[in-house]
């Protein structure tokens, strides 16, 4: 076998140098985007891990109620049970520095008891002192420490103020200690700071609460039983875990998000293989002589399929090293904007402090790469073991002539085959329980249309045949007959292009189906015309909340009209855990009868009637988002327990909503929620503008009357909606990378095959020239049919684009993410599509336009 | 008796219709002839050459080679067959173009695991003898038309085949260097007793062989027999082995 490779194989790939750095490029770019994205994931996980573990500290296990925290006797009560050592109570919460609104602005605060503290962690002073002196911080109710990090970048000293958004307004902090980089410290990138835990209660409106306490075993019990006693004191509704099952519940909320960024990586790296087997596929069309004659010679089949397949191994290993470090370059450039989509999308706080790429994940790159090229290479391979030795009996070489309708019969009835099965697996949802049927269905949906489409560009080019194409120019006329007469040659041509295309247009229609989706249900729910929040992500769960007696100072502002029932419409977003899923809970005031119809988006039932059932029901009532229901299993009517701080409550299922969250919503009257949680918080208000006031009026006044103290932020449903836009399309900003892995693999591809079907005619174009065409008429006859097939190959990317956008949006999202998304057409991405594909092709052509023009013609005529 | 041909019959099949291309063929080649394959097109000369060759299975009847029905083999064995104990002369030479002169004929061997070192001698005599010893490094591109096929003879030859199968391999030549290739098939004959079966379209070139084959619509027309004009000696491979330089 090593003498194939070395004196067949390795001579190849050295005498077509630009041939080979082409095919490696697109093994290379594959990988890349899906390295780059591993890293990325992989840090941020890992990152959370290391906050988890490093706030822990010597804890072994820590108790947490809820969202809103639990009553602070339960201190009392753990401490009494037995196997426990330390029971160490914590607020812990997001800060938000006045004015402020982005995650960037924010950061996590531990509420701590400084006597009890050092039974769980320690904190270094940068002058190496450990806090001793708790009192002296604790006698400043002001007292604020700090990491070295955010001391660096807000620019903050010693005794420097600083200034927080509480739920009762702004207040002013004082630097009492700056933290080095050691123990809890490390935390969240370093985007940390430490108050005393009452200072933290009034803060975060938590008075007489606690978020979490820390236990430190005393060992004389084993920690499972410890877990189990701490469980049974307490009641269901406390979670007593180790720091690890806490990290495991982030990487599953993290999962979701990361699962969708490795789908798209995914399928770059399907299209990078696809370029594989396209050339592998036209090296083995080129090389039928060659093979005929081995064969011939007595090569084995068997012989002939290892010869492709170790080529490969050589291109996909040096293309997995190249996409290793391109990766890594990739995965700098891409992190701060997909950390920053994560956080955004699960409102957390990720501060990755460095990107890890280890040996072992290197390494499993390579092998990926490696790998999935071979695989690539098995069926243009077993095509080579096909080769008859008779073709060595043949003239000189075409691959493309002859047999192109069957070829083309066979493409129809393989990608009619294929996309049968993505549909029927996408519809069926085939891939929910098999990783092999899953992986088939992402792979089919690429090269079903790779295989399908070529054929459907022939179609039309023979449906417009009897236009009078001939009459626009007679080279172009020449160049759309080649293309028409050489159908196996076309599809060839049109396979790559058409996949980067494809992808192009089903990336674009998935944006835009996740955009209008959820841009259409905020223009049929968000019906006030302003809505007034604290500082944070507006309207999350992780928004500074208010104290609900606010909205009794903005109703006295002159031009603001009330939208509930008897004034303010508040809301209030919090997470739940239920059955292990994080849920957004948005536990919302009536809206006045006018706004019943809107401000809820029903499915299955009228708004009005869902509206009645919430809100005038006997028993605690949900309304459930599809997205819950369907990952839950549930149904309308159906019970579910939630955990609240007086135990598990049971709720009634009441109805479907349409609402967004990762692992769905359920909508509940805020009055239920105040009376099961104990939490009269509000996240936000929704007012309306009265009649002949602007909204820049109400909104000054806010500012002079009320933003100052309790640190309001004013913002109109424009502004709203297009923060929301702007989110979206953070979100995506990442599948811009694709599309141009994506194009420049469907560039390659074109190029490759446009080089080698000038190279096969070579002859006949020497002919053409005998008999009197000019240079820049070969030349433009190439250009002509690389861009004629640009713009049927865009055409085709399309609608075959559309069509698996729309299975994606309908089935194989709503089953994986659980978002019911609607289906919208990206229309714009038609003239975008049309346009690159046309550019794409012109690039593409230029290169062997010039090649072919720049025949000798004795030479061509003599080429064999 | 080097090759029995039996019944040898083969139909293709293009859409509905079968065309025959060879009927009930029978005849024998003795080891050490030079054979001419001669008949219009589509008469079966081909065909025949393929079936002898292994390159194609007859729908009935036997090719045997050696005492070895080749339409039994499975498609390894016949590889493995074709690289032991044939040798191919191509019309259009199928030289692989990645590959020097010496690597070209050291191909066959290379195919069956044997290292160059070991194939490099008798592939630099085989060139020496073709008279190209100052071409072992060129390519094939490098190379004129008679010089490409006279690689392509050392490459036949270099496995010391028992057959050497040549399908018109003057057909891309200028009469003049057509010429020295046939005298130089014939020599080997003549000088090697190497048996040689050429498909072809001259009659001049048909000339140089030993006995002349006329099929015409798949069957034998014609078959007469020249005298062969040397021995045949033992076992040609030793004395090519022995050869001097060759001024071809």
């Amino acid at each position: 076998m090593m003498n194939l490779l070395r004196y067949i194989g390795l001579p190849h790939l050295k005498q077509k140098p630009m041939r080979s750095l082409l095919t490696l490029l697109g093994i290379a770019f594959g990988i890349a985007l899906y390295v780059a994205i591993a890293i990325i994931n992989h840090s941020t996980s890992s990152s959370m891990k290391d906050s988890i573990e490093a706030v822990a500290g010597k804890a072994k296990l820590t108790i947490s109620g809820g969202p809103v925290g639990f009553d602070e006797s339960k201190l009392e009560v753990v401490k009494k049970v037995i196997g426990v050592k330390s029971a160490v109570p914590l607020i812990e919460a997001r800060a938000y520095f006045s004015g402020s609104n982005e995650t960037s602005g924010s950061l996590y605060v531990l509420g701590v008891d400084l006597l009890q503290e050092q039974e769980v962690r320690s904190y270094k002073t940068t002058d190496h002192q450990v806090i001793e002196d708790p009192l002296v911080f604790l006698n400043q109710a002001d007292s604020i420490i700090i990491t070295e990090k955010l001391a660096t970048d807000r620019n903050l000293q010693m005794n420097s103020k600083m200034n927080l958004a509480t739920a009762n307004g702004q207040k002013t902090f004082t630097v009492r200690g700056i933290l080095e980089p050691s123990g809890a410290a490390r935390a969240y990138g370093g985007s940390l700071a430490i108050m005393d835990i009452d200072g933290a209660r009034v803060i975060f409106g938590k008075k007489h609460k606690i978020d979490r306490i820390d236990i430190v075993p005393d060992g004389r019990i084993s920690l499972s039983n410890l877990q189990r006693n701490l469980s049974e004191a307490l009641g269901s509704s406390f979670r007593v875990e180790t720091p690890d099952a806490q990290s495991s519940q982030t990487d599953a909320m993290l999962g979701t998000y990361q699962m969708i960024l490795t789908f798209f990586s995914s399928i770059a790296l399907l299209a990078g293989l696809f370029l594989i087997m396209n050339s592998i596929s036209i090296a083995v069309a080129e090389r039928r002589k060659e093979i005929g004659t081995l064969r011939a010679l007595g090569a084995t089949r068997v012989s002939m399929v290892i010869l492709f397949v170790m080529e490969v191994i050589g291109i996909g290993f040096f293309g997995s090293v190249l996409g290793c470090m391109l990766g890594r370059l990739l995965a700098e450039l891409l992190s701060k904007q997909v950390i920053s989509a994560v956080a955004t999308q699960f409102h957390t706080q990720i501060e990755v402090a460095k990107l890890d790429f280890t040996p072992r994940e290197i390494a499993f790159s390579i092998v990926l790469g490696t790998g999935a090229s071979v695989i690539a290479a098995v069926w243009p391979s077993l095509k080579a073991a096909k080769v008859h030795p008779l073709e060595s009996m043949k003239g000189f070489a075409d691959s493309f002539r002859g047999g192109g309708a069957r070829f083309a019969n066979r493409l129809l009835v393989l990608g009619v085959f294929i996309l049968t099965f993505v549909t029927l697996s996408s519809v069926y949802a085939w891939g929910r329980n098999s990783v092999l049927l899953d992986a088939l269905t992402k792979a089919g949906s690429v090269l079903g249309p790779a295989v399908f489409g070529p054929f459907i560009i022939l179609f039309f080019l023979k449906s417009i045949e009897n236009f009078p194409v001939g009459t626009f120019s007679a080279v172009f006329h020449f160049a759309y007959e080649n293309l028409l007469k050489n159908p196996k040659r076309t599809i060839s041509n049109t396979m790559a292009l058409l996949v980067g295309l494809f992808l192009v247009m089903l990336i674009a229609t998935i944006r835009t189906s996740f955009h209008d989706t959820l841009m259409d249900w905020l223009d049929q729910t968000f019906v006030s015309d302003v809505i007034v929040v604290s500082s944070g992500r507006i309207v999350t769960a992780d928004v500074q909340p208010m104290n609900e007696n606010i909205q009794n100072d903005i109703l006295k502002v002159p031009g603001i009209r009330p939208l509930g029932t008897n004034r303010g419409a508040a809301v209030r977003v919090v997470r739940i855990l239920y059955q292990n899923k994080n849920i957004t809970v948005k536990a919302m005031d009536r809206y006045a009868d006018f706004y019943e119809s809107r401000y809820i988006a029903g499915i299955h039932a009228e708004p009005k009637a869902l509206v009645k059932k919430l809100y005038e029901s006997t028993e605690p009532m949900v309304l459930a988002s599809d997205g819950f229901l369907l990952k839950q299993g549930k149904s309308e009517g159906d019970l579910i327990d939630l955990d609240t701080p007086n135990g598990k409550i049971p709720f009634r299922i009441g109805g479907t909503i349409a609402d967004y969250a990762p692992d769905g919503v359920l909508y509940m009257d805020r009055k239920v929620y105040k009376k099961y949680w104990k939490d009269s918080l509000v996240s936000a208000f929704a007012f309306n503008i009265l009649p002949n006031f602007s909204i820049e009026r109400v909104r000054s006044e806010i500012d002079r009357r009320l933003a100052q103290r309790n640190n309001l932020m004013v913002v109109s449903n424009a502004e709203f909606k297009d923060q929301t836009q702007q989110a979206i399309e953070q979100s995506f900003a990442y599948t811009r990378a694709i599309e141009m892995i994506a194009l420049v693999v469907g560039l390659l591809g074109l190029l490759n095959t446009m080089l080698i079907s000038v190279l096969e005619r070579t002859r006949e174009i020497g002919m053409l020239r005998a008999v009197g065409a000019t240079r820049g008429q070969i030349s433009q006859m190439i250009f002509w049919e690389a861009v004629i097939q640009g713009f049927f190959g865009a055409c085709v990317a399309v609608i075959l684009g559309a069509f698996v956008g729309w299975l994606y949006v309908k089935y194989t999202v709503v089953d994986s993410l659980g978002w019911v998304m609607v289906f919208h057409f990206a229309f714009f991405a038609v003239a975008y599509t049309l346009f690159t594909g046309v550019l794409v092709a012109m690039i593409a052509g230029y290169f062997p336009s010039r090649r072919a023009s720049s025949l000798m013609i004795t030479e061509a005529l003599e080429y064999e | 008796m080097l090759i029995k041909i039996q019944n040898l019959h083969k139909t293709y099949s293009s859409g509905e219709q079968a065309v025959v291309a060879l009927k009930n063929l029978s005849l024998n080649i003795n080891a050490g002839q030079f054979v001419s394959i001669m008949g219009p097109s589509g008469s079966g000369k081909s065909t025949l050459l393929h079936l002898m060759g292994g390159l194609d299975r007859p729908s009935s009847g036997r090719v045997i080679l050696d005492d070895q029905a080749i339409e039994g083999l499975s498609d390894d064995d016949l590889s493995k067959f074709r690289r032991r104990k044939l040798g191919f002369i191509f019309q259009f030479f199928n030289l692989l173009p990645t590959l020097t002169a010496l690597e070209n004929v050291a191909l066959p061997r290379l195919l069956d695991k044997e290292s160059m070192k070991t194939i490099e001698p008798k592939a630099k005599e085989l060139l020496k003898m073709m008279g190209l010893a100052k071409r072992l490094d060129h390519r094939p591109a490098q190379l004129s038309g008679g010089e490409m096929q006279r690689v392509a003879i050392a490459r036949a030859l270099v496995s010391s085949p028992l057959l050497i199968l040549a399908d018109e391999p003057t057909g891309n030549l200028d009469s003049k260097t057509g010429e020295t290739i046939l005298k130089l098939l014939a020599d080997m004959v003549r000088e090697h007793g190497q048996t040689i079966v050429m498909v072809t379209h001259d009659l001049n070139a048909a000339s140089h062989g030993s006995r002349l084959i006329r099929l015409r619509d798949g069957v034998l027309e014609n078959d007469k027999s020249v005298p062969v004009m040397v021995p045949v000696p033992p076992f040609p491979d030793t004395k090519l082995r022995n050869m001097g330089n060759m001024d071809v």
